[in-house]
């Protein structure tokens, strides 16, 4: 972690009505629709690609990417702002994994990685990336992926873990050549590869990536240095504060189907909804959601102010991810045991958003890993900080 | 210069927050008595009114006021940070209900006679308010009180009596809610008043709290002769005054400086205890930070409403809900990890230091009760916030009852 500012390029804060619109429209583009997202999963898709082709049409994929390759040149209140309303439609196209990371990540890397850039926001490649070591830490650390054979016929070993996107056209490693981090393109059908699924609680899946003696072209190290990792960590930090965004969504979409069912579902001659016991547990839940809002809103501030250092920057995004994890955790549940029975059944909508939860609850760091690396990164603040971010 | 006398050096929400994070932090640092820093009761204003006057002075002992009513007219950011270096330096609070809900209430509900007469004493500090809503019979239920107040020429004649009325001895005014209209349905008949405490037929009686402070008093009126000017609001209207003002309260008891400042004196502790690096303890720690950083964060939503003038919805009883069971959960770590420290009253020796430890412990304990309890506040957000249906009626006895209901729930 350094503290110098700005790895990722800067983009300032976009106006409050604009976020409000785009919401708006948001919202009706892509409603809550939970059959699309159980008949998918029941056809063992992981996502639809043609649900990913109207997100490009929409624009929203290449929000992250700045104009000069093609993107909208978004900020991160834009961004989180999509990444909710996907939230709450419990959509499983992996908007934060294969277009926030990837083009965080790549656009900050001049040279070939940019042509991936403005193929991923055409809508011409889904590309995967693959970084993680086995504990799955949250910390980008040094590759488990080696390349050895010399830098004009590397050749690959070892396995990059939890890849959140296996069915990706191409897939971003992170590895290691000549003590040197780099950026490694590699094609699904790579000689050497094998992919290792695993099937995750929404009906997405997550795969390890396992190389022995893969040979791989010269040109497919798009990048190489210490600046593949910076980036990456600035990436992996602005994906938590999308993936948070996420998260808000499916809390809110679950806390409403809740309030739902309480006012709706009678028992001893009364709605669920006016045992008081009933409304002030749902009054907990809404705090949790309250709380994420704001969680979610102080980070972003952070993120779309000039003067945040990266290190600002990870406090932030480690803080509203430890509240999003944390939260709808114990939303979706409770909003099973609110609903009785019939909230654990497939058949009901709810159930995806508790998976749902469970999955991105995991993703790129658990409430618990975060509240650690905020007190780590903010140790050396006053103690009377009222969080105001400095 | 406006109308209530105050200027202001400067646009301070034109700064940069790191300068007027510094500037603030030099004025409290350069003139903030070093005897009251950290005080662990409320303080009287004899001990206290040297710093506040000088803030008065200033122009700055309404923060959070919009500048032509006198105040700072500070946007949320610079709010937290004007609030946060207080707490960094343990200032004191003093008997602040003029500014923190007189105030904004005026704005609202006031006339303009009224704002030029009780505004600049509240802003020079001369004038210091008491709440007196609560009555013997009359807690959560508040629309049931009885206080009465009854016309006679152009005066309100008050008897009945108020009680938890803090700090009554030690101020000057006092807000109260009496009932005009003892026919009408319990909200229907309710007006809002200011009163002098030194009117004749008031009298005042403290009483002593398990903490062993004397902050709490009861108020008693006979006879006493209240001028119609008094009267804010419409006749018979006082009860949704008297909420308005319950809502800037539930804003500032909904602020972060009492969860931050009971999370300074937990770290303390745990540090002088050797404890801070022990896993479990940290995680706890970590969790509790980032609990009172939400707060923060949540508090700005709600700031950026006073700031502008406005009057907060059903929704502010989160932030009271959130903060004060916040502190109590901090307030249990303290105890949890004081050891035998804990059960000493007052300052004792905690490794290489003097420390208040049940200091937090006595400030989080009523803090779920006064301001509308948290379980009167998940009552009203569950309702008119989250729309979920009215449980039945429970007034009187049991039975079905026949007459329509008198009682509130706000
Ligand atoms: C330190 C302190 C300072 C105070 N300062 C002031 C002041 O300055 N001015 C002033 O006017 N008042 C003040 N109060 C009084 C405060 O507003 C009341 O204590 C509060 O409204 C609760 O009323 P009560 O004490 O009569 O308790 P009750 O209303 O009798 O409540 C007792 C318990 O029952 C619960 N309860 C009550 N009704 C319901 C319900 N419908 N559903 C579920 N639970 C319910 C309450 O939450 C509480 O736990 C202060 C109180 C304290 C402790």
């Amino acid at each position: 972690m350094t503290n110098s500012p700005n790895t990722s390029s800067f983009v300032g804060a976009a106006p409050e009505e604009m976020l409000a619109d785009l919401k708006a429209v948001g919202r009706k583009a892509v409603p809550p629709d939970v059959a699309r997202v159980r008949a998918l999963r029941d056809e063992g898709q992981d996502f639809d690609r043609a649900q990913w082709q109207r997100l490009v049409d929409l624009g929203w994929i290449g929000l992250s990417a700045p104009v000069h390759l093609g993107g909208e040149g978004a900020g991160m209140d834009v961004v989180a702002t999509v990444a909710e309303v996907l939230g709450r439609a419990a959509a499983p196209e992996p908007f934060a994994s294969a277009a926030v990371l990837p083009l965080h990540w790549l656009a900050q890397l001049p040279g070939a990685a940019e042509q991936v850039v403005e193929d991923i926001v055409r809508g011409e490649l889904i590309a995967g990336p693959a970084w993680q070591d086995e504990a799955g830490s949250i910390a980008v650390a040094s590759p488990s992926v080696r390349a050895n054979g010399g830098a004009d016929a590397p050749v690959l070993n070892g396995t990059a873990w939890w890849l959140p996107v296996p069915d990706a056209d191409v897939f971003m490693v992170l590895a290691q050549l000549s003590g040197e981090p780099v950026l490694v393109r590699c094609a699904r059908d790579q000689r050497g590869l094998t992919l290792v699924p695993l099937e995750l609680a929404d009906g997405s899946r997550s795969a390890h990536l396992r190389f022995v003696d893969a040979p791989i072209e010269p040109a497919a190290v798009l990048a190489r240095g210490d600046r593949v990792l910076r980036t990456l960590n600035a990436a992996v930090d602005a994906t938590r504060l999308a993936v948070s965004a996420e998260l808000l969504g499916v809390m809110e979409r679950a806390l409403e189907i809740t309030l739902d069912h309480l006012r709706q579902r009678v028992q001893f001659g009364r709605p669920l909804g006016s045992f008081q016991a009933l409304q002030h547990a749902a009054v907990d839940l809404f705090i949790q959601m309250r709380l994420t809002r704001a969680a979610l809103e102080g980070a972003t501030r952070v993120w779309t102010d000039p003067g945040s250092t990266d290190r600002d920057r990870a406090a932030a995004s480690s803080s509203v991810k430890a509240r999003a994890s944390a939260a709808s955790a114990l939303i979706t549940t409770k909003a099973v045991h609110l609903h009785g029975a019939i909230g654990f059944t497939d058949e009901h909508d709810l159930g995806q958003y508790v998976n749902r939860a469970v999955v991105l609850g995991a993703y790129l760091g658990t409430a618990h890993e975060h509240r650690d690396r905020y007190q780590e990164l903010t140790d050396d603040e006053g103690l009377n900080k009222v969080g105001v971010a400095q | 210069m406006n109308r209530y006398g105050v200027v202001q050096e400067q646009d301070w929400n034109l700064l940069q927050d790191a300068e007027f994070q510094a500037l603030v932090r030099a004025e409290i640092e350069a003139n903030y008595p070093e005897e009251l820093r950290y005080p662990p009761r409320r303080l009287y204003w004899r001990e206290q009114r040297v710093w506040f006057q000088r803030m008065a002075e200033k122009g700055w002992i309404a923060p959070s006021w919009p500048t032509e009513y006198g105040g700072m007219g500070l946007e949320p950011a610079k709010l937290l940070i004007f609030l946060s270096e207080q707490e960094r330096w343990g200032v004191a609070r003093f008997q602040d209900q003029g500014i923190r809900m007189i105030g904004p209430m005026l704005v609202n509900h006031g006339t303009e006679e009224q704002r030029r007469r009780f505004l600049p004493g509240i802003l020079s500090c001369e004038d210091r308010y008491c709440q007196g809503y609560s009555e013997p019979e009359a807690g959560s239920d508040l629309a049931s009180l009885r206080t009465r107040a009854r016309r006679d020429g152009d005066a309100y004649v008050v008897n009945g009596s108020k009680i938890w009325t803090t700090m009554a001895h030690d101020v000057t005014h006092i807000m109260l809610l009496a009932r005009t209209d003892p026919d009408a349905v319990a909200q229907r008949g309710i007006s809002f008043f200011i009163i002098e405490l030194s009117t004749p037929g008031i009298t005042v009686r403290p009483i002593q709290d398990i903490a062993g402070h004397r902050e709490l008093c009861e108020v008693f009126f006979e006879d006493v002769r209240v001028p119609v000017d008094n009267r804010i609001g419409e006749e018979n209207a006082g009860w949704d005054v008297g909420k308005s003002v319950l809502s800037y309260e539930r804003v500032n008891i909904g602020t972060p400086q009492m969860p931050a400042y009971a999370l300074e004196r937990l770290q303390t502790i745990a540090r002088l205890r050797g404890m801070s690096q022990d896993r479990l303890v940290k995680g706890r720690l970590a969790e509790l930070k980032l609990d009172v950083k939400h707060l923060s964060d949540l508090y700005t939503s709600f700031a950026a409403i006073l700031v502008e003038g406005g009057t907060p919805g059903p929704d502010v009883s989160i932030l009271k809900i959130w903060a004060t069971e916040l502190t109590r959960r901090i307030a249990d770590l303290i105890g949890e990890l004081a050891g035998p420290a804990g059960a000493v009253k007052g300052q004792v020796q905690v490794g290489d230091e003097q420390v208040d430890v049940l200091d937090v412990f006595y400030k989080a304990l009523p803090s779920t009760i006064y301001g509308g309890s948290n379980d009167v506040q998940r009552n009203v957000i569950a309702k008119r916030v989250l729309g979920l249906p009215s449980e039945p009626p429970l007034r009187g006895d049991a039975r079905p009852s026949r007459t329509p209901r008198s009682g509130s729930d706000a």
